[in-house]
């Protein structure tokens, strides 16, 4: 009997390796026509015989293109389904090959959905699965069915609100016919139900695995929503089924959402960049509604998750998980950055929101002896440093306790500090040598002394990573320098109703011009002048605007409405309370720091110095960095908030 | 691009929308500098059509479908059949092991 299972399993991974594989093989046995060797000269070939021969074919003719660094293999969702797998273009821009591989969304949907539900089985199974559940309760059958309609039903309607993006996307749907929505459905709700599933059996030791977050994103080529937020989602419905949702606080939720959701009445469209998956790529009412829905279900399924999985809760799986997602970053970070055609597969297979980097030395400096941030595998190098700053903290924290480190700790530390080093993310550095040190020297028996000389030397360490010199600017500069800046990128003479608010301010003196004084001098000093000037220049609100702000994951109306003078790039505000002010204006965000200001007093006494550190590290990095508009980030910091504040960190933390 | 211009090219610069609907009588001009194109419906049938003004009618008509577009239309339909047969089967092997465990 065993081993007919063992049979049977082995036949099931055979057959998803094989679904998973062959697609890029299509076209493989077609004797016809043999691909073409790309050069300098000649691209022809595959101007001719767009969609003719697979990417394996490509790649055995053209060896050289799977490790050299100057072919790059692209998507292009824009195709038929059975253009799949097959190379649909290549282009020769300024030296490098540019090879257009052809993939479909339903496609896509259906592969990359397949490859996640099946890495999910992995993890191990509750003791009492789903399938006995609902034998004993015949109320959880009904309520799980309604909840996975809805879910399905939710992101089916994402793509209707968000229409614009899609129609760039899936090749040949008539977006007015309903058929096409009947399908995007089934085949969402085919992928749901797997998901959901297999995740209700492994439920309580789904919490271990969110580092993984990190690793496999899952935002779907040419989709603009993550897989595996699905599950949060569900269980946010879930929880109003149950009636476990804690209303207080809802109740002010909706109420601004029906106010978002009634302004937007405009129409901005927003390119997602390495957002995609998380971010609203239209300012429309259909939009806001969606991205409101789905903010609302995504934090209640996170707390209905966090409260239903924490007490039985071993800190120590999580600290190993992290330690080998460090491992597993560098590596692929790395090999993606050399390999040209595995830089290809880590965007598709683990879901990526951008292409890993391609430059292959991390150690890298540039022209100023600067050291270049190098992100690797994940869209952005400071998030990815704060994450290695975790796992680092999380060992030292291990080690403090037992006194030794086990071979997940071993083996991740070296990488997640070359991680840290390489993504050149300074203040998670400082953060991380403050808060190792204070954990190493706070069972010592100097501890009052040596605590005194690690602060001294940290603050000495932040002046020269700031620049001796900065620190002797006069106030009056360095409180006009992002002002300087935001006037810098104005356009002409638009000028964003938020400068001239600041503007004001500066003229009339007073508390608002010390305000924004304080904010100048920091923004400075964190580098971001230049950055958060340009957020000056652009953002635009109406006083309501200011107040409530534009709703969740909306940055169509901060990008779309106000032109300034031209930017490097898009350049994101890097501030996640920036991003707040755009999404919750200055009431949602006093709102928020009431609540964990609340919740942080009234259980200061249970929060324990790992709390404490955990907390002050991503406050700090909330002010300097986007990091809540990265899916991963906002799951664990998520976790990590709720957790820490509600529940006794002494068993929380215990090793 | 709309479907129109798609199809049939850029409008010209002196289009006039004329109501050929209502005119029984109405007869299409060939227009010498518009280059002959094939237009299909959803079910394959074929029209050849010889100025932009006739393009435009019969794509508003509903001959605005190409070959490939009708090879995806009949994968979309076979893939919503397939995805619908896997869910129905998936279905009714749940509902045999809830059975065969009660």
């Amino acid at each position: 009997m065993n081993s007919l299972a063992i049979k049977k399993n082995k036949i099931f991974y055979i057959v998803i390796l094989l679904i998973i594989l062959l697609p890029w093989f299509n076209n493989l046995f077609d004797a016809n026509l043999k691909a073409a060797e790309v050069s300098q000269e000649d691209v022809t070939f595959y101007e001719i015989n767009p969609c003719e021969v697979s990417l394996v074919q490509f790649l055995i003719s053209n060896k050289k293109s799977i490790f050299q660094d100057h072919y790059y293999f692209r998507f292009s969702n824009y195709q038929s389904i059975l253009c799949f797998g097959k190379v649909s273009g290549v282009t020769l821009l300024q030296n490098g090959f540019y090879i257009s591989v052809g993939t479909n969304n339903f496609v896509n949907l259906l592969l990359q959905g397949a490859m996640w539900v099946f890495l999910l089985s992995f993890i191990k199974k509750n003791k009492e699965s789903d399938l006995e559940k609902s034998i004993k309760d015949t109320s959880f059958k009904i309520k799980h069915f309604s909840s996975l309609i809805l879910t399905s039903y939710l992101f089916t309607f994402s793509i209707y609100a968000e229409r614009r993006y899609y129609e760039k996307n899936i090749y040949y749907l008539n977006f007015d016919s309903f058929f096409s929505y009947a399908l995007l459905f089934l085949v969402i709700y085919f992928l749901f139900n797997n998901l959901v599933r297999i995740s209700l059996n492994r439920s309580s030791n789904l919490i271990y695995y969110l580092p993984f977050l990190y690793l496999i994103y899952s935002v779907f080529s040419g989709f603009n929503f993550t897989f595996f937020s699905a599950i949060f989602v569900y269980f946010g419905i879930y929880s109003i089924f149950e009636k476990k949702i804690n209303w207080k606080l809802n109740r002010v939720l909706l109420v601004f959402s029906l106010w978002w959701i009634a302004n937007s009445t405009n129409s901005y469209y927003f390119n997602p960049g390495k957002l995609r998956g998380f971010t609203s790529t239209v300012y429309e009412f259909n939009a806001t509604l969606f991205w409101c829905l789905y903010f609302f279900l995504l934090v209640n399924g996170l707390w209905y998750f966090v409260k239903n999985n924490i007490q039985n809760f071993e800190f120590q799986k999580l600290i190993n998980n992290f330690q080998l997602v460090s491992v597993a970053l560098l590596i692929l970070g790395y090999l993606g950055a050399n390999f040209p055609l595995l830089n290809f597969f880590n965007y598709y297979f683990f879901g990526q929101q951008k292409f890993g980097i391609n430059i292959g030395n991390p150690f890298i400096f540039n022209e100023w002896l600067e050291k270049v941030s190098w992100r690797g595998f994940y869209s952005s190098a400071e998030s990815i440093g704060e994450f290695y700053g975790l796992a680092i903290l999380l060992a030292i924290y291990s080690f403090c306790i037992k006194r030794n480190l086990n071979i997940y700790e071993k083996v991740g530390f070296p990488f997640a500090l070359l991680g840290l080093y390489f993504s050149n993310n300074r203040a998670v550095i400082v953060l991380v040598i403050v808060f190792s040190a204070h954990l190493l020297i706070s069972q010592s028996k100097y501890k009052k002394i040596l605590l005194g000389s690690i602060y001294s030397l940290s603050a000495l360490f932040v002046i020269y990573l700031v620049g001796f010199e900065k620190i002797s600017y006069s106030y009056d500069f360095l409180r006009s320098s992002l002002y300087a800046q935001a006037k810098f990128y104005q356009y002409d003479t638009v000028v964003s109703s938020f400068l001239n608010w600041i503007d004001k301010g500066f003229q009339e003196g007073g508390s608002l011009s010390f305000l924004f004084g304080i904010f100048s001098v920091m923004a400075y000093f964190l580098n971001r002048s230049e950055i958060w000037g340009i957020f000056a220049a652009r953002y635009n609100p109406t006083f309501s605007e200011l107040i409530m702000g534009t709703g969740p994951f909306n940055f169509g109306q901060l990008y779309g409405e106000n032109i300034v003078n031209e930017t490097r790039s898009v350049l994101l505000p890097h501030s996640s309370f920036l991003s707040f002010l755009v999404f919750f204006g200055f009431l949602g965000i006093l709102l928020i720091l009431i609540l964990f200001s609340f919740l942080y007093f009234k259980n200061r006494k249970r929060i324990n110095t790992l709390g404490k550190m955990i907390i002050l590290f991503i406050f700090i990095n909330l002010f300097k960095n986007d990091v809540l508009n990265y899916f991963s980030s906002f799951v664990l910091y998520s976790f990590f908030f709720m957790a820490i504040l509600n529940f006794r960190n002494e068993k929380l933390f215990k090793l | 691009m709309s479907k129109i211009e798609d199809l049939c090219g850029e409008y010209p610069q002196s289009f006039i929308k004329q109501d050929i609907s209502s005119d029984p009588n109405y007869v299409f001009v060939n227009d010498p500098s518009f280059s002959l194109r094939q237009l299909f419906d959803s079910e394959g049938n074929t029209v050849f059509v010889n100025s932009f003004i006739e393009c435009e009618h019969y794509v508003a008509g509903g001959w605005g479908y190409s070959p490939i577009q009708n090879t995806e239309i009949l994968l979309h339909q076979i893939l919503f059949i397939g995805i619908a047969g896997l869910v129905i089967s998936q279905y009714l092997v749940r509902k045999y092991k809830l059975i065969n465990l009660k």
